[in-house]
C-alpha cells in the first residue's frame, strides 16, 4: 500500500468514528461537568496523640440544627464524601456537614505504625465530634473503615449515642470477619493474595523511601468498581489511592483482620441506622451489610444492584437521599440536645 | 362477594386486559396472593364501558388477544366489543381468577407507607394493604368533556360515546356529533340511518383506510380449534405485517406517502362530492393522529341528512349548537365523541408517594414519564401497565401489557432473591431512559407529522407512544434491570421515641 492510500485510508477510518460517536452522543445523555469542591471552612484537630487531622466544615456553621460528620475508607480521603456534602448542605443548609482525613491520609499528619488501627480512628473521631459539634445532634457516617471506626467509636463510647449521637450511616461496610472475604475470585487465590500483600506492601515503603511513587492502577480499580462502571469516577478514586502514601496502606492493613465489632453494635440498637451497600461490592460484601442491618433492630437496608464498593460515588445522588432522610429520622425523635437548638 | 383481605402480596387495580392478564400471569408463577380492584360491577375496562353503537377494535383480533388465551372463535378479524368483553369475562373463569376479583370496589386512595414499605388503600368497600401495586387503569379511561359555553344548558339528552345512554331513543332525532376520533368513526354510520339529521362538528378530519375486515366462517374456526399451531400462525402474521408498517411512522416517507396515496384513493372512491372531499382532507402527515380504518364512514357522511361543520363550536343552546359562523342547527341530542382525559388519569390523582406528591403532582413537574413505561422514581412497588410511552399507534397494546407483566413477576423475583421488601428505579435511571425515548420519537410522523394529537402534551413531549417496534419493548422488559433500582428493607423496630 502506499503511502496516499494508507493516509486516506486512516482518515477515513477515523472519520467514521467521529461519526459512529457523533450518533451514539446524540442518543446519550450530555456528560455533566465535573462539579466543583463544595465551600468549606478547613481546621485542624489535635489527637490525643498530636496527630493534626485535616477537617472540613460546610453548610452553618453556628446554629446548625444537627452536625453530619462523615468518615471516609482505608487509602481514600475526605474528597470522596463531596458529593454528599453538596447534597446535605444544598437540601439542608441548616445543616452542618464534616468531612476529615483519617491519619495517615489525605492532609492529615502521619501516624506511628502501633496506632494505625480502628480502634484509634474511633478515638479520633470522638475528637472530631467533640471539636466540631460540642452541643447539638449529630449523626455519624462512615464508608468502609470509616463505617468501622463508627463501630469503633461505639465500642469506646457506647454512652456517646444515648446522648449525642441521634443516627448512624453504614455504607460499603462490615462489622467483623473480613479474614473471609475473597474478593470475588476463588478462595485459594484469594489466600495467595492476601498473603503476599503484606510483601507487596512493604516493598513499596521501600520503594517509596527511595522516592518511587506507589503503583495505582487496574487492581485498585477492579478492586473498588464493577466492571462497565463510570470512568469518571474510577479515575477519581485513583487519583485519590494515589496521594496515599506506601507507608499507610501497609500500616493500616493488619487492622482489618482484627475487626470484630458485632457487640459494640448494641450501643447502636436505639438510635436509627441505616446501612447501605453494592451488590457488587468485592471488599465489604453484601452478606456483611445484612449481617450488620440484621443486628440493628432500627436499621433500614438498601441494595444496590450492579453496584461496586463505592457506593456513595456510583449512586451519590441515592445514597445522599438517604442520609438526608435518615437526618430527618434521627432528629424527629426530638432528643434532648435538639430542644435547646434555635429555630 | 368475599370481603376484602387486610392484606395482599399484589393489589391490581382495574380488571381489564392489563388487570386480568397480570392475575393470570402472577397465578401462573406461583404467586396466589392477589386481588383485583373494580370499581364497576363486572370486568372488562375499556370494553365494558364503550357500548356505542358499532364499537370495535381497530387492531386484528388474533393480535389483540392473550397469547396464553387464544381464542379460536373470534367471529370476523375485527371482533366487535361485545365478543371481546365477552372474552375476557371467558378468560377470568378458565383461568380461576374469578375469586381474586372484587367488584364495586373503587380505589379511592392509595399512599406508599415508606417505614412499613407497603401501599395503603383506601377503597369503597374499605382499606387493605398491599406489597405491591399494580396499576391496570390504562389512559382510555376517563371520558374528556369539551369545556362548550351553554352545554348545560342544553335542554335534551347529553351524553359521551364512552358512556353510551342506550334508554335514548335517537330514531327520527336530529342529532349532534362532536368529534371524528376513532369512536365517532365507527357511530357515526350506526346514527345515521335512524337519523332524521345528524350535524357533525369536526375540529380536524382523521386519515382513514380502508378496513379489511372478514367474517371467519365456522369452517376457519374449527380449523383453528383444532390446529392451534395454524392460529399461532395468522397470529404471528398479523404481527409482523404491522411491525412493518410501524415503518410508515418512523421511516423515511416512503410507506408513508404510499399510506397517503391509499387513503386519497379511499375518500376518492366513497366521497364523490368535492367540497365534501374537501373538508374531509387532512392537512397533516397521515400517522400523526390515530390512522382510523372504516369502509361506512366515508358513505355515511356523503348522505343527504348529514352535515359537516367544520367552523368549529361558538355555544350550545337549549335547542342547537351554534357553529363558529354563526349558523345555528337545531339538535335534539348532543352525543360527544371527544375521547379521553388520557394526560389526566384519575389514578395519578389518588396515589401519593414516599414523598407525599400525588403521582400526578409528580407529572406536572416532569411531565409523564415512567422507568421502561412502567415504573415512577419517588413511588415504591408500583408498576403502571400501559403507563407512559406504552401506547402504540401500529399494533396491539395486548402485547405491550403482557411483557409489562412479565417484568412485574420478574420484580418480584428480584424482591425474594433480595430479600428486600421495596424496590424503586432511580431517577437517574428513569431520566435516562426518558431522555433516549424523547430522543427516539423526535424524527417520528407522531412529533413531526404537522398536528395537534393525544399523543402529545400542552407542551409537545410525546408521553404516550411507544417510539419502535413492539419486541423491543417485550426483549427490554423480559430482564429486570436491577440495576436501575435500589432495593431496600424498612427497619424492624422503629426508634423508640
Amino acid at each position: 500500500m502506499n503511502k496516499t492510500k494508507a493516509l486516506g485510508l486512516t482518515a477515513a477510518v477515523v472519520g467514521g468514528a467521529v461519526l459512529v460517536r457523533r450518533a451514539t452522543a446524540a442518543a446519550a445523555l450530555p456528560v455533566p461537568a465535573p462539579l466543583p469542591p463544595p465551600v468549606s471552612r478547613d481546621r485542624t484537630v489535635r489527637t490525643e496523640d498530636g496527630v493534626e487531622l485535616s477537617v472540613h466544615e460546610h453548610g452553618e456553621k453556628d446554629s446548625a440544627s444537627a452536625t453530619v460528620v462523615l468518615a471516609h475508607g482505608y487509602v481514600q480521603s475526605s474528597r470522596l464524601w463531596n458529593g454528599q456534602v453538596r447534597d446535605l448542605v444544598d437540601a439542608r443548609p441548616d445543616l452542618r456537614v464534616v468531612t476529615y482525613d483519617h491519619r495517615g491520609h489525605g492532609r492529615s499528619g502521619r501516624t506511628e505504625r502501633h496506632r494505625a488501627t480502628i480502634q484509634q480512628l474511633g478515638r479520633d473521631l470522638a475528637r472530631v465530634v467533640e471539636a466540631v459539634a460540642p452541643t447539638g445532634p449529630v449523626v455519624v457516617g462512615g464508608h468502609s473503615m470509616g463505617g468501622m471506626t463508627v463501630m469503633a467509636l461505639a465500642e469506646e463510647h457506647p454512652e456517646l449515642f444515648a446522648e449525642r449521637i441521634v443516627g448512624a450511616a453504614f455504607v460499603g461496610t462490615s462489622a467483623g470477619e473480613l479474614a473471609d472475604v475473597t474478593y470475588g475470585l476463588p478462595a485459594p487465590v484469594a489466600k495467595a493474595v492476601k498473603a503476599l500483600m503484606p510483601r507487596l506492601n512493604e516493598a513499596a515503603v521501600k520503594a517509596e523511601a527511595k522516592g518511587k511513587a506507589r503503583k495505582v492502577g487496574a487492581g485498585d480499580a477492579w478492586m473498588t468498581f464493577p466492571r462497565g462502571a463510570d470512568k469518571a469516577l474510577v479515575r477519581e478514586v485513583l487519583d485519590v489511592h494515589r496521594d496515599c502514601s506506601a507507608e499507610t496502606v501497609a500500616a493500616f492493613l493488619p487492622t482489618f483482620s482484627d475487626h470484630d465489632r458485632r457487640t459494640a453494635l448494641a450501643a447502636l440498637a436505639h438510635v436509627p441506622t441505616v446501612v447501605v451497600v453494592g451488590d457488587r461490592d468485592v471488599l465489604c460484601p453484601l452478606p456483611h451489610s445484612r449481617a450488620l442491618a440484621d443486628a440493628l433492630p432500627t436499621s433500614e437496608l438498601t441494595v444496590f444492584p450492579g453496584v461496586g464498593h463505592m457506593v456513595h460515588l456510583e449512586r451519590r445522588a441515592e445514597v445522599s437521599r438517604i442520609l438526608l432522610s435518615l437526618v430527618d429520622r434521627a432528629t424527629t425523635g426530638a432528643p434532648r440536645s435538639l430542644a435547646t437548638a434555635p429555630g | 362477594m368475599t370481603d376484602l383481605p387486610d392484606h395482599v402480596r399484589v393489589a391490581v387495580i382495574g380488571s381489564g386486559f392489563s388487570g386480568i392478564g397480570t392475575a393470570v400471569r402472577l397465578a401462573q408463577a406461583g404467586e396466589h396472593d392477589v386481588v383485583v380492584l373494580e370499581r364497576a360491577g363486572s370486568v372488562g375496562g375499556t370494553w365494558r364501558d364503550n357500548t356505542y353503537p358499532g364499537c370495535a377494535c381497530d387492531v386484528p383480533s388474533h393480535l389483540y388477544s392473550f397469547s396464553f388465551a387464544p381464542n379460536p372463535d373470534w367471529s370476523r378479524a375485527f371482533s366487535r366489543q361485545p365478543e371481546i368483553r365477552a372474552y375476557l369475562e371467558r378468560v377470568c373463569d378458565d383461568f380461576g381468577v374469578r375469586s381474586q376479583l372484587h367488584l364495586d370496589t373503587e380505589l379511592l386512595a392509595g399512599t406508599w407507607d415508606d417505614a412499613a414499605a407497603l401501599w395503603r388503600l383506601e377503597t369503597s368497600r374499605g382499606p387493605l394493604t398491599a406489597d405491591l401495586l399494580v396499576s391496570g387503569c390504562g389512559g382510555l379511561v376517563e371520558p374528556a368533556y369539551p369545556d362548550l359555553p351553554g352545554l348545560e344548558t342544553f335542554a335534551g339528552p347529553v351524553f359521551h360515546s364512552a358512556r353510551w345512554d342506550h334508554d335514548v331513543d335517537l330514531a327520527g332525532k336530529r342529532i349532534a356529533v362532536i368529534g371524528t376520533g376513532a369512536s365517532a368513526i365507527q357511530f357515526v354510520p350506526e346514527l345515521q340511518p335512524e337519523a332524521d339529521r345528524l350535524v357533525l362538528f369536526q375540529r380536524t378530519p382523521p386519515w382513514v383506510l380502508p378496513r379489511m375486515d372478514r367474517e371467519y366462517g365456522q369452517k376457519q374456526k374449527d380449523l383453528f380449534r383444532e390446529h392451534p399451531a395454524l392460529q399461532r400462525v395468522a397470529r404471528t402474521g398479523q404481527y409482523w405485517f404491522r411491525e412493518w408498517n410501524l415503518l410508515a411512522f418512523t421511516g423515511k416517507g416512503g410507506l408513508r406517502r404510499k399510506a397517503e396515496q391509499e387513503a386519497r384513493k379511499h375518500l376518492e372512491r366513497q366521497v364523490p362530492d368535492p367540497e365534501l372531499r374537501e373538508r374531509l382532507t387532512p392537512d397533516y402527515a397521515i400517522g400523526c393522529k390515530r390512522v382510523l380504518i372504516s369502509n361506512d364512514y366515508y358513505p355515511a357522511v356523503s348522505q343527504d341528512n348529514v352535515d359537516v361543520v367544520t367552523s368549529g363550536i361558538a355555544e350550545v343552546r337549549p335547542h342547537a349548537v351554534v357553529d363558529a359562523d354563526g349558523v345555528e342547527h337545531e339538535v335534539d341530542v348532543i352525543v360527544l365523541g371527544t375521547g379521553f382525559r388520557v394526560m389526566d388519569i384519575p389514578v395519578a390523582h389518588r396515589l401519593t408517594g414516599r414523598e407525599g406528591r400525588t403521582l400526578s403532582e409528580e407529572w406536572q413537574q416532569t411531565g409523564a414519564a415512567a422507568h421502561r413505561g412502567t415504573t415512577v422514581a419517588g413511588f415504591p412497588n408500583l408498576f403502571l401497565l400501559l403507563g407512559p410511552n406504552t401506547a402504540l399507534g401500529h399494533s396491539s397494546v395486548v402485547f405491550m401489557i403482557e411483557a409489562q407483566i412479565a417484568y412485574v413477576v420478574k420484580a418480584l423475583e428480584a424482591l425474594e432473591e433480595y430479600d428486600a421488601r421495596a424496590l424503586e428505579v432511580r431517577r437517574e435511571a428513569q431520566d435516562a431512559y426518558d431522555a433516549q425515548l424523547q430522543a427516539q420519537l423526535e424524527t417520528t410522523v407522531w412529533n413531526s407529522g404537522g398536528c395537534r394529537s393525544w399523543y402529545r402534551d400542552e407542551d409537545g413531549r410525546n408521553f404516550t407512544l411507544w417510539p419502535t417496534h413492539t419486541y423491543t419493548f417485550k426483549r427490554q422488559l423480559s430482564r429486570f434491570d436491577a440495576e436501575a433500582y435500589a432495593l431496600r428493607t424498612p427497619a424492624r423496630v422503629q426508634e423508640p421515641v
